[in-house]
């Protein structure tokens, strides 16, 4: 007697798996939104290294310019402007000195998570 | 007629379905907040949304009107580990696990819980409830053994303290504390926005305190799951949600008592609702002679959803509605206080609005209850 193949078990092949609709409806959104996270995140920490060089406060004070207020909203530093203007005890900032001590910097921030 | 007419002028000019009109506003919001990061945010947050496993009906939850994915507490650990992958390869920060064992410790156990919820989330009931209790203690005795700095010496409550001068008492406490905890932040999962909305108010005092990037991270990524949750409704927050914010903030509310950052009332004040609702629904449970521990529609959420559902067409805007309504009267309620520095936050006097929580919750749910009677008598 001739046993029947069972159904199909075998793990498809990529291209299978590109095709279809479901599993691209998850994949193409999450990594646009990886992409978008690496770039926010590259460029507001590459804006507040550069702010704890010149001193702290200068992205949003120094050099206010209308092309730094572009960059500051397209690339999403309001998190890290609230790190560059709480000190530079923030490990963020770890080895680089600023010129000038942040005002409302705090102890506790010392021993960061 | 002129109906359908204004529909196809609408759609002439604005040409997208509903959800992409949610999308594109909770994009742009985001986008306005954060920048390209939360935008980024929102894409993979809506990508985990579409999954087709992990789903649960509506009729398993009391609010909701829609099948939607369990996976929002997945969302918001994969947006929180993929900023502090990205944040750890693009900037100098080293994040504290790398850098000291006690952080390595209290993050294990945090991620140890995220996990309990994961494997429920991706598979219901796994595991037994007991099993689940049990892990719970475990992990959080185990976090406590091995961290006893956690462990505050006093809270301000008389025979508490003089309890938690005992070590292994006091241990003991504490673990059954943190278990009971987590719990009642579960059991208070019911409504778009009252979780998210409780931990996001924390989590603004915690940044405010402590000033630290995990603590700015966390911010980011509970408004993120907030907005999403809000406009949307596409997620529930999930047993990995709850499990792990709860388990956050729990151990955040023990260090800081334990080393007098704030006061135990303070962090009972945000976290009011959460163990308000739990000790009234075992005592209610207990009172009418079932099992304590036996899921109902009995919580204030419930009774507030029956009240505002009829004043709105959409489904989504009453659940969202009670949702921030409840997070906003109790932690929106203690964060207000905490900005405009009314009281110290290392006061006891927190304690007596706690206690006026406590009293709102009473009134307003017995009032709901009320209503829903003398409605049902006509």
């Amino acid at each position: 007697m001739r046993v029947s193949p069972g159904p199909n078990t075998s793990v498809p092949l990529l291209g299978q798996w590109a095709r279809n609709k479901s599993m691209l409806r998850i994949v193409f959104p999450f990594t646009i939104g990886l992409l978008l996270m690496m770039l926010g995140i590259l460029e507001s920490s590459h804006l507040s290294g550069r702010a704890v060089e010149i001193g702290h406060d200068a992205v949003l004070e120094r050099e206010n310019t209308r092309e730094q207020i572009i960059k500051l909203g397209i690339f999403g530093a309001s998190l890290t402007e609230v790190l560059v203007r709480r000190g530079e005890d923030t490990v963020i900032f770890l080895g680089k000195k600023p010129r000038n001590v942040a005002p409302l910097q705090k102890d506790t921030a010392t021993a960061a998570p | 007629m002129h109906k359908k007419s204004l529909q196809s002028l609408t759609l002439s000019i604005w040409p997208f379905s509903r959800a992409v009109k949610k999308f594109l506003l909770m994009l742009a919001v985001a986008f306005y907040t954060f920048g390209l990061t939360g935008a980024g945010a929102i894409f993979i947050m809506s990508a985990m949304s579409y999954a087709a496993f992990a789903r649960d009906s509506s009729l398993s939850h009391g609010i909701s009107a829609s099948d939607s994915s369990r996976l929002g507490g997945v969302s918001i650990l994969i947006t929180f580990s993929v900023f502090v992958l990205l944040m750890t390869y693009f900037s100098p920060y080293t994040p504290g696990v790398l850098r000291d064992p006690f952080w390595s410790y209290f993050w294990g156990g945090i991620l140890s819980c995220c996990a309990i919820g994961l494997v429920e989330d991706f598979k219901a009931d796994a595991l037994s409830p007991f099993i689940r209790l049990l892990l719970k203690a475990v992990i959080f005795g185990g976090l406590l053994w091995a961290a006893p700095v956690m462990i505050p010496s006093q809270i301000g409550i008389f025979w508490v303290d003089s309890l938690l001068k005992i070590d292994w008492l006091a241990w003991l406490l504490c673990t059954v504390f943190c278990v009971g905890f987590i719990n009642a932040f579960n059991m208070s999962d019911g409504a778009n926005g009252l979780v998210p909305g409780i931990c996001l108010c924390t989590f603004v005092v915690l940044f405010d305190v402590y000033g630290r990037p995990a603590e700015g991270i966390l911010v980011f990524a509970c408004s993120m799951f907030l907005l999403f949750n809000v406009v949307s409704g596409w997620f529930f927050l999930g047993d990995t949600g709850s499990y792990g914010l709860g388990a956050i903030i729990v151990s955040y509310g023990l260090l800081g008592v334990a080393q007098g950052d704030f006061s135990a009332g303070f962090m009972a004040c945000l976290v009011a609702y959460p163990c308000i609702d739990f000790v009234y629904s075992l005592l209610r449970r207990a009172a009418s002679g079932v099992s304590p521990f036996r899921p109902d529609n009995g919580h204030l959420h419930n009774h507030l959803h029956s009240f505002y559902r009829p004043f709105f067409k959409s489904k989504v805007m009453s659940n969202s509605l009670t949702g921030l309504s409840i997070s906003g009267a109790s932690s929106g309620l203690a964060l207000g206080m905490y900005l405009q520095s009314s009281i110290p936050i290392t006061s006891n006097l927190w304690f007596w609005l706690f206690g006026f929580q406590a009293i709102l919750y009473v009134t307003v749910i017995g009032a709901l209850v009320g209503r829903q009677g003398r409605k049902a008598a006509q």
